[in-house]
């Protein structure tokens, strides 16, 4: 009966009231009757019948109502036009506060339109260029809490792939690095993926060019290798000739046919990952011989969901698939708990890279909702002016027979037609901040690349925020503009209250409170941002170039690579530029490395083990002088070490004081996997992975006792490093000149991408903390100077009774340096309860920190000051004469 | 407001059925809703809102009005209202039906019925 009584509140309140009690009885009536005829079918088709009816029938009964009244529904879109038309006019009459209103919208419906659309970006737009792309999703392999995964491997794949019937596909695949030569060029290196068959029409995809990938058995070697390139690379390096299809092309030096052209947009499953060419997973042991077509887990697995079928019935059965597939496969013991599926929407990034860009853009977001709130509270104070001094107006109109409602709503068209306008102007900021954000360059990896333009989300987005922001600022001076004295306005004629407003102060100190936070959170960032780069990362980056060699995209074997590494280093030691220069697998502070877990025999006997987790890297001979990381005991690497001493290894001062802490580390042993490793030197602590983090206990090995094809060269120059970069990249292309050219990069450069996120954080911080407190302090102006202009009267007398200029100074900045203040003590308490959660990206500085909640406010201090003394001067430089004539 | 009984010809066929139930007993909404249901032989099954529409309209018009009937055999008959026939709606009622009789009667109307049957 519930359900009824909401149908029955569809109708006008007299016709309720009239026979409200008379339709319940008469339908709990015909329930009873409906259920002894038919059931409960019966009582469906009536409930069916029966709404759809009485929702037309109320229609029909309010319309009755209205034409009843004589205001028809037509009158109603009169009305409408009418005030727009009201609403051009008053515009093109105030072009100035129009103008005004309009931009402080756009500004604080930009800022958050920006962030918006970087999450959307990243989060939540499907993939670029799929078709349905909501339903594909990313399929991992999870322990059975989800906490630990592994990749699939290929046998795996081919399970899920087979036997789940809630898809209607998945694919697989893997990031190979590739370098492609087309004839009579330089090679390129690109970054590329090796794909199952079926990876292009599982996303959907069609080919701009060519054709794809044809359906065949993935594990046998074609005769003949295809690949398919990027738009972007047949335009480079085919100088996007129709005649490419069927070329050859050395990829990774062995021709390959080029039998297909992906359509520009696409960009593969990791958008940030700029993928220039696909190739089959037939390829594997040419492109990646260290995997393999059975048990290896390396690839990524995604499916397309079979239209109707929910996602936990697809988890599921996948995970029962991975269960039931685990417990008879020849994995280790490890790796078979791993008999869960977790189902990822396939937006574009790895699940875990989503998390933390998400929680990113959260304090991102924060900040740009501080600017919007600054910016409605702005306008709304402009619109309560402005309701204020065309009251006059307003009361004619009434007094004319125009009823308090027709004035409302006129207003509120108004104010909504202004937000409006400011939502479009903010998407067009969004559009500008955007392309902006994909312009900053990101050092090192150049297959990175973000694509964050607005797209109709945004702009929807945009519009909605703008008009409730209008709901929430506008209506109150809409309201307080067309209240019931409006008559006394007519009468006297006065020009209003000179008092300000409680709702007036309440907007103003607000907006400075906000700006407060703003400038608080931006200064944190700088501080953070500052205590990043001069903190000690226990080694030198200044003047190290680097540069990743991967061997196994050259096409080289063990034997070769291990050639062409020892060839490389020698011959860019004997440069004269050259100080120092080493391999390792690790970039400190841009790659992370391997974890590892050892054990330590402790006692007398051996026997008591204590097990540690350590960080692992392999590392070349030269690898600390190199980046000048001194050795506390014992000895670096020498080059023997890689080939008749494998099992020794450099270790950090922390992990030998956690391990043995009484007693020299030099020449005790640890067991690592199933070798016991002899330690033989103590090297100074280093950071790795992230500026905050407590040194690690890291474990250095000898680069040769693993099997290495990508390593990076670490090489130290003397003087200016850039002809040493072309010198470096000529000595690699003089061992094989069909390599492609290396890319060099500083240290310094890329170990600054750990403090990507405070560089962004302090940018947009700054940008919007900026933005915020300039609207602040023209809205603490605006109504400064507006409230000198109502008092000119009252200011020149009080100058005519003899009071000082510095006496009018002061009562006009005493009104509005109290408002400044409250808004600093408020905007401090806050800025102090909400930089909390900034904590994980403050590098250590603390959230309460003194300097720099002093500097913003100070900078807020000074901007307050000048927003009040300029309208307090002006109002004492203002003739009494002047001020009392008569108007 | 119409006056004479020819302003509210020809009858809508909702108004029609229930001023016909009405015209032998006076019934209350369900009571209308079975007879005009019974008596259409279902091809008019009324849902509350419509019906109190026209109920509403015929009051308004004057053609119906709220009966002092109560039946007390009917445990819910204390908060059912019943409506009779006013004086006014019976004449419109046999009007109507005298208009369709005249209707049927056609020569017109009567050789369509031949053809078309």
């Amino acid at each position: 009966m519930r359900g009824f009584n909401l149908l029955i509140a569809l109708f006008p309140r007299e016709f309720r009231a009239a026979f409200g009690a008379e339709m319940r009885a008469v339908f709990a009536a015909q329930l009873t009757a409906a259920r002894h005829a038919g059931g409960w079918r019966g009582v469906a088709r009536l409930w069916l019948r029966t709404s759809v009816r009485m929702t037309a029938a109320a229609w029909r009964e309010r319309r009755a109502n209205r034409l009843g009244h004589g205001s028809s529904r037509t009158i109603g879109l009169d009305v409408l036009r009418s005030d727009l038309g009201l609403t051009a006019r008053a515009m093109i009459r105030r072009p100035w506060f129009a103008a005004s209103v309009i931009a402080a919208i756009s500004i604080g419906v930009g800022a958050v339109a920006t962030i918006f659309s970087a999450v959307n970006a990243i989060v939540l737009r499907p993939l670029p260029g799929v078709r349905a792309g909501d339903h594909l999703v990313g399929i991992d392999r999870r322990s059975p809490d989800l906490r630990e995964g592994a990749s699939a491997s290929f046998r795996l794949f081919s399970a899920m792939r087979d036997r789940a019937t809630s898809l209607d596909g998945a694919a697989a695949w893997s990031r190979v690095a590739l370098s492609v030569t087309a004839e009579g060029r330089d090679g390129a290196s690109v970054a590329g993926a090796i794909v199952s068959s079926n990876y292009f029409s599982v996303l959907g995809v069609q080919p701009a060019r060519g054709r794809f990938f044809l359906p065949q058995d993935d594990t046998r070697p074609l005769p003949d290798p295809e690949v398919v390139i990027s738009a972007n690379l047949w335009r480079t390096q085919l100088d996007g000739n129709d005649p490419a299809i069927g070329r050859y092309i050395r990829v990774n030096g062995i021709p390959y046919r080029v039998v297909g052209v992906a359509p520009s947009g696409f960009r593969g499953v990791f958008t940030p990952l700029k993928i220039d060419a696909w190739v089959p997973l037939s390829t594997q042991p040419h492109v990646r011989p260290g995997r393999d077509l059975t048990h290896a887990p390396w690839l990524w697995v995604f499916g397309r969901m079979r239209a109707g079928v929910d996602r936990d019935r697809a988890r599921a059965e996948l995970s029962q698939i991975i269960a039931s597939w685990s417990a008879s496969s020849p994995e280790p013991a490890a790796i078979r708990s791993y008999n869960t599926a977790r189902l990822t929407p396939l937006t574009g990034l790895p699940d875990d890279a989503r998390t933390a860009l998400v929680s990113f853009s959260a304090v991102l977001m924060g900040a740009a909702g501080l600017v919007l709130i600054i910016a409605g509270a702005n306008a709304s104070w402009l619109l309560a002016t402005r309701a204020v001094s065309r009251r006059r107006e307003l009361s004619v109109r009434m007094a004319l027979g125009a009823g308090r409602g027709r004035l409302v709503r006129q207003l509120l068209t108004e104010t909504l037609v202004l937000f409006a306008l400011g939502g479009c102007g903010g998407v067009l900021l969004a559009w500008l901040g955007t392309a902006a954000l994909e312009r900053v360059p990101l050092p090192g990896d150049t297959a990175l690349s973000l694509e964050v333009s607005p797209d109709v989300r945004v702009v929807l987005f945009a519009l909605a925020v703008s008009l409730i922001a209008g709901v929430i600022f506008g209506v109150g001076p809409a309201l307080r503009g067309a209240s019931r004295d409006l008559s006394v306005f007519l009468r006297d004629g006065a020009a209003g209250s000179t008092r300000r407003t409680w709702p007036t102060s309440a907007l103003l100190i607000g907006q400075l409170a906000c700006s407060i936070v703003l400038l608080a959170a931006a200064a944190l960032f700088v501080r953070a941002l500052d205590r990043g780069r001069s903190a000690d990362v226990g080694f030198d980056t200044a003047g190290v170039l680097i540069t990743t060699l991967n061997t196994e995209a050259f096409g080289y074997d063990d034997a070769q690579s291990a050639a062409f590494f020892r060839t490389v280093r020698q011959r860019v030691l004997a440069l004269s530029a050259v100080e120092a220069a080493a391999y390792s697998t690790v970039v400190p502070l841009a790659a992370t490395p391997a974890n590892a877990t050892i054990a330590i025999s402790t006692g007398a006997d051996g026997e008591a083990r204590v097990k540690l987790p350590v960080s692992t890297a392999a590392v070349g001979d030269g690898y600390f002088e190199t980046l000048q990381i001194p050795l506390r005991s014992g000895r670096a690497f020498v080059t023997a070490d890689a080939h008749e001493r494998p099992d020794v290894a450099v270790i950090s001062e922390a992990l030998a004081l956690r391990a043995w802490p009484d007693t020299a580390a030099i020449g005790r042993t640890f067991d690592l996997g199933d070798r016991r490793v002899t330690v033989v030197g103590v090297a100074r602590d280093t950071i790795h992975v992230s500026l905050d983090e407590t040194p690690a206990s890291f474990v250095y090995l000898p680069i040769a006792s693993t099997r290495q094809s990508g390593l990076t060269l670490l090489v130290r120059a003397r003087a200016a490093s850039a002809p040493l970069a072309i010198a470096l990249a000529s000595e690699v292309r003089a061992i094989d000149p069909a390599l492609p050219r290396p890319v060099m990069a500083s240290l310094a450069d890329v170990s600054g991408m750990a403090l990507l996120p405070q560089r962004v954080a302090a940018f947009v911080t700054g940008v919007l903390g900026i933005g915020g407190l300039v609207l602040a302090a023209i809205g603490l102006y605006g109504s400064l100077a507006h409230a000198v202009s109502l008092r000119t009267r009252e200011l020149g007398v009080r100058r005519a009774l003899g009071a000082r200029e510095r006496d009018v100074v002061a009562l006009v900045a005493r009104q509005g340096l109290r408002v400044a203040a409250a808004g600093i003590v408020i905007g401090l308490a806050i800025a102090m309860l909400t930089t909390r959660a900034l904590g994980t990206y403050l590098l250590g500085v603390s959230p309460l920190d003194g300097v720099a909640l002093g500097a913003a406010s100070v900078l807020f201090v000074a901007v307050a000051l000048a927003a009040t003394l300029i309208p307090a001067r002006r109002a004492a430089a203002t003739d009494p004469v002047v001020a009392m004539r008569p108007e | 407001m119409p006056t004479t009984v020819r302003d509210h010809l020809p009858l809508k066929p909702v108004d029609f059925e229930v001023l016909l139930a009405l015209s032998t007993e006076d019934r209350h909404g369900y009571g209308l809703v079975q007879a005009v249901a019974t008596h259409t032989d279902g091809l008019i099954t009324l849902d509350p809102g419509n019906l109190y529409r026209v109920i509403k309209r015929l009051l308004a018009d004057g053609l119906v009005a709220a009966s002092d009937h109560r039946d007390t055999s009917d445990d819910a008959g204390e908060r059912r209202r019943y409506y009779r026939l006013t004086t006014i709606g019976g004449r419109v009622l046999a009007a109507e039906i005298e208009r369709l009789r005249s209707v049927v009667r056609d020569p017109a109307t009567r050789s369509a019925v031949r053809r078309w049957t």
